[in-house]
């Protein structure tokens, strides 16, 4: 027995106010008001002994105890008493619908998944008693509550309707597991986990699908959905020729028909690449192509098709800019330094003679071979054997067939490795505090790098006219250089679509750890972790995020709704469809009505035989409420 | 300024009245009622044989000259007779409620006065509780009410009412029969039946204004009561309920009865007044009815 509108201190508070203001008025109407009149002659004759009248006040608790009693069951019948226990009456459900991004597919009745998953899940809602609370949940690849376990059927309508796919797949077991957490957690009696959907997961989420909860059930919306998608597309620069695109475009068909599909590129809105994809059913096919500019603009691939679900038809891209570094080189042998830099494809070379020297020259470095120029560099410089008074590093002295050696714990030097390479001539600087040494000799550095505004690197000797120029260290320590003072020309950037949700990133084997940020729009840094080369971050909502490995970057367009390719069928043991919804057992029975009428008749009671007119001071004031007196027996008149 | 007793509009209309009693009182000639004693008057009333003593000038020498016999002619005498206003002044005509009982009877005497004085009637003002209080004598016309009125005005209830002690005050104090006028809610401890028969037999007539409060005859209270006597502050404390309100004014009417029997038993008068009852309205209504005044 409990009370399903108040609680048990709700209703006695109620219960002692209105009794305590019964009693009271009775006791008010029951105590002596003083009056003063002119005579008690007339009094006398009609008045009774007062012990008498005091007899007769004792005998007349019934009026007040049939009062108090039909209080008592109206405020019963207000507070909805019921008999049975509450833990078996009203259940708690978790409704959880399917906000995955296939939900947003059109079905073969014109309607999308997820409407059809609404109006499934209204009819369970309405089927459901009045009592059971309801708590909706949104499941994609999260498992978000929309409410919590709520009886107001409007709250929970609201809510359904306002449900919309979203562009992440499902992870059915998470959201299983959330809602068994709900209902241990919050709910007083478990009801049903009900899921309204298509049931389409990621193949890895199907995989680990824990095992079903026995009050499962499911609310099937209709799945055979004909539709083919990009799934994929990469853009990368080709190594040898940065002006030369490598794409790689994957496309799966989600149907259970073959499909030959036209796919297009454009760049610009001028076409690149056209191909024609056939697709089996439930596979997935992919296609390279290649395409040449240095311009930035916006690359579009798109399937040329009209399926259930539009928005894996198109993947766009912001390709950027080739980028070279201009590299001006003041030198009366240009030949010596021409294939050293040429090499390079990022470097665009301009060679100069000394006497042309222009203090702040349209590059992003200058070279200054064997020469002292007469107004200070404004660029990042590289000073080749300079002399000893225009040198920036400090001369302290010439050594001749001196050995060199790599300074490999310096990352300018990264890479560098001679045997017992000996220089016939060379300067030896004083390195500053702050200096780089990439190369010593026995009197101290003989290359040196200065960080600071402008970047200065000297060589004590000309690499090109000594030993080292048959080494391979020698192209290396330009490379490094270059790199040390240009790095975003060396930046490799690799471009990728993909859906939101869970990305996986697989890394290099000499990555930097430290190195490593994933960056999302508005540089904002999301979190990611690292597990056998293998980095992983989730991005909810779609947009850019940039993946910064030192010298490489990954910039990842997720716009592709991400589309589950797996198919979850429900075992026959799970309930489906609305069958036996609104026959769950209803132990507990109100009695209101009864109390109600059960009150009602004790007033009635009362007042017949209690009742008589209103007193006069009642009348004045204007309430209304009767006081029971008992009634003067005509006996009385007859005695008096 | 304090409102007048009696205003102007309603002397006015009280001008026409005239205070008139049943019984043939001997006093002094002058007055407006008419008496069956005969005496020195101007209307002829009848012819008796000559005694010794009588006055020669009331013999019929005309008779005497045709039948040789005295016949003494007799006239009908107008006196001039006392009216006394005995007024209750007592705790009890302070209860009422909104109509104030004392009130309303200072008014009714003070209007029965200006009738007398406008008839050239001797008043006198006698206030009463336990015993007789200081009375108030008016005569001489219209022009001396105004210290009447005062004198009423002035007046104050208290104390309890005691008849036996004030009819035996009274009668002291009043020798000369006459009309009396008793003003009263005739609630006192000893009852007022054998003072009033006391007081008739000594030869007043009696003129009972009955003044009680709507109260009094039908209580509005109910429930449990604490009634606490206005005069004599004893408690009683019961319960009333409606039938016994019927009752309790079965038993006011028969004690109103009572009164009225012993005034109709004297041969004088009997008036109950409802405090509702407008003093113009009584004036002219019950008063005129039983031709106390007209």
């Amino acid at each position: 027995m409990f009370f399903f509108n108040l609680t048990a201190a709700e209703f006695f508070a109620l219960f002692g106010a209105l009794s305590s203001v019964v009693v009271a008025l009775y006791l008010l109407d029951r105590s002596r008001r003083r009056q003063v009149v002119a005579t008690l002659r007339f009094w006398r004759q009609t008045e009774e002994p007062t012990q008498r009248k005091h007899r007769r006040k004792i005998q007349q608790p019934w009026s007040l105890i049939l009062q108090l009693a039909a209080i008592t069951l109206l405020l019963l019948a207000i507070a909805q008493l019921r008999i049975g226990s509450p833990d078996r009456h009203s259940r708690d459900h978790v409704l959880l619908m399917d906000a995955s991004a296939w939900m947003g597919a059109r079905a073969a009745s014109g309607r999308t998944l997820i409407e059809e998953a609404r109006m499934a899940a209204l009819r369970y809602v309405h089927a459901l008693p009045s009592t059971d609370r309801v708590m909706l949940v949104r499941s994609d690849a999260l498992a978000t509550p929309v409410t919590g376990f709520e009886t107001n059927r409007q709250a929970l309508d609201n809510a359904i309707r306002h449900m919309q796919p979203g562009t992440a797949a499902l992870n059915l077991g998470l959201s299983l597991d959330f809602a068994a957490q709900a209902v241990r957690l919050e709910g007083r009696r478990a009801g049903e986990i009900v899921y309204a959907g298509a049931g389409r997961l990621a193949p890895e989420t199907l995989a680990e699908m824990p095992a079903l909860p026995a009050n499962l059930r499911v609310l099937p919306v209709p799945s055979e959905v004909e539709n083919c998608g990009l799934r994929k597309l990469s853009l990368r620069r080709a190594a040898a020729d940065p002006e030369l695109w490598e794409a790689y475009v994957t496309a799966r068909n989600y149907g259970a028909r073959p499909r030959t599909l036209p796919l297009t590129v454009s760049f610009g809105g001028a076409p690149v690449a056209t191909r024609r994809l056939t697709l089996a059913p439930g596979t997935e096919t992919s296609l390279s192509f290649e395409f040449r500019t240095r311009a930035a603009g916006w690359l579009e691939a798109r399937l040329r098709t009209s399926d259930a679900l539009p928005a894996d038809d198109i993947v766009t891209f912001e390709l950027p800019a080739e980028q070279a570094v201009r590299v001006l080189v003041y030198s009366q042998e240009p030949d010596l330094l021409r294939p050293l830099l040429a090499a390079n494809p990022h470097v665009e070379t301009v060679f100069r003679r000394p006497g042309d020297y222009q203090p702040d020259p349209k590059a992003g470095i200058v070279i200054l071979d064997r020469f002292r120029p007469p107004q200070p560099v404004s660029k990042n410089a590289i000073y080749i054997e300079p002399p000893a008074a225009g040198s920036p590093a400090a001369v302290r002295a010439h050594l001749k067939d001196a050995t060199l050696r790599w300074r490999s714990d310096q990352f300018l030097a990264a890479g560098l490795r001679t045997h017992d390479t000996r220089i016939e001539s060379t300067q030896v600087f004083a390195s500053a505090e702050g200096d780089i040494p990439i190369a010593e000799v026995d009197g101290g550095p003989a290359i040196l790098a200065r960080p600071g505004k402008t970047k200065t690197a000297v060589f004590g000797f000309h690499p090109l006219r000594s030993a080292l120029q048959y080494e391979l260290a020698t192209p290396l320590v330009f490379a490094n250089v270059l790199k040390w003072m240009a790095p975003e020309i060396f930046l490799r950037v690799e471009l990728e679509s993909g859906s939101i949700g869970a990305v996986t990133v697989p890394l290099e084997a000499d990555y930097d750890p430290a190195s490593v940020r994933v960056v999302a729009d508005e540089k904002l840094n999301l979190p990611f972790t690292i597990r056998n080369r293998t980095l992983r971050f989730f991005c909810g909502a779609p947009g850019i995020v940039r993946v910064v490995l030192g010298d490489r970057q990954m910039v990842y367009s997720l716009n592709l709704p991400e589309i589950a390719a797996a198919r979850w069928t429900p075992p026959k043991s799970v309930r489906t469809g609305l069958a036996g919804v609104g026959g769950v057992e209803d132990s507990a029975r109100d009695i209101w009505q009864w109390l109600a009428l059960l009150g009602a008749l004790m007033l009635a009671l009362e007042w017949t035989l209690f009742a008589r007119s209103v007193p006069l001071w009642m009348g004045r004031t204007g309430l209304v409420l009767r006081i029971p007196f008992a009634r003067r027996e005509e006996q009385r008149r007859k005695a008096s | 300024m304090a409102e007048p007793l009696l205003d102007q509009l309603f002397l006015e209309r009280l001008e026409r009245l005239t205070i008139h009693w049943v019984r043939s009182f001997p006093g002094l000639i002058g007055g407006h009622n008419t008496s069956r004693f005969a005496g020195a008057g101007l209307e002829f009333l009848d012819h008796r044989h000559f005694h010794h003593g009588d006055d020669l000038r009331a013999v019929n020498w005309r008779a005497y000259m045709r039948l040789e016999k005295l016949f003494l002619k007799m006239f009908q005498v107008e006196p001039r007779v006392p009216v006394r206003i005995l007024l209750d002044a007592s705790n009890s005509m302070r209860t009422g409620g909104d109509c104030d009982k004392f009130n309303y009877v200072r008014r009714l005497a003070g209007a029965l006065s200006y009738v007398g004085l406008v008839r050239l009637e001797t008043i006198a003002l006698q206030p009463f509780s336990e015993t007789l209080r200081d009375s108030h004598l008016c005569s001489g016309g219209r022009h001396r009410f105004a210290p009447a009125a005062a004198f009423l005005t002035s007046l104050e209830a208290r104390g309890r009412t005691h008849f036996f002690d004030m009819a035996r005050e009274f009668a002291s104090a009043y020798p000369q029969r006459g009309l009396l006028i008793l003003i009263s809610d005739f609630f006192g401890e000893d009852g007022c039946e054998k003072p009033l028969q006391y007081l008739s037999d000594l030869g007043h007539e009696l003129l009972l204004l009955h003044v009680w409060a709507e109260e009094d005859r039908v209580p509005p209270w109910s429930g449990e009561l604490e009634l606490v006597d206005a005069e004599t502050g004893d408690k009683l404390e019961l319960s009333f309920e409606d039938d016994v309100r019927e009752l309790y004014t079965e038993r006011f009417d028969a004690y109103a009865r009572a009164i009225r029997n012993v005034a109709l038993r004297n041969g004088g008068r009997y008036i109950g007044l409802c405090t509702k009852t407008p003093v113009e309205e009584a004036m002219f209504g019950p008063l005129s009815q039983v031709e106390a005044v007209y």
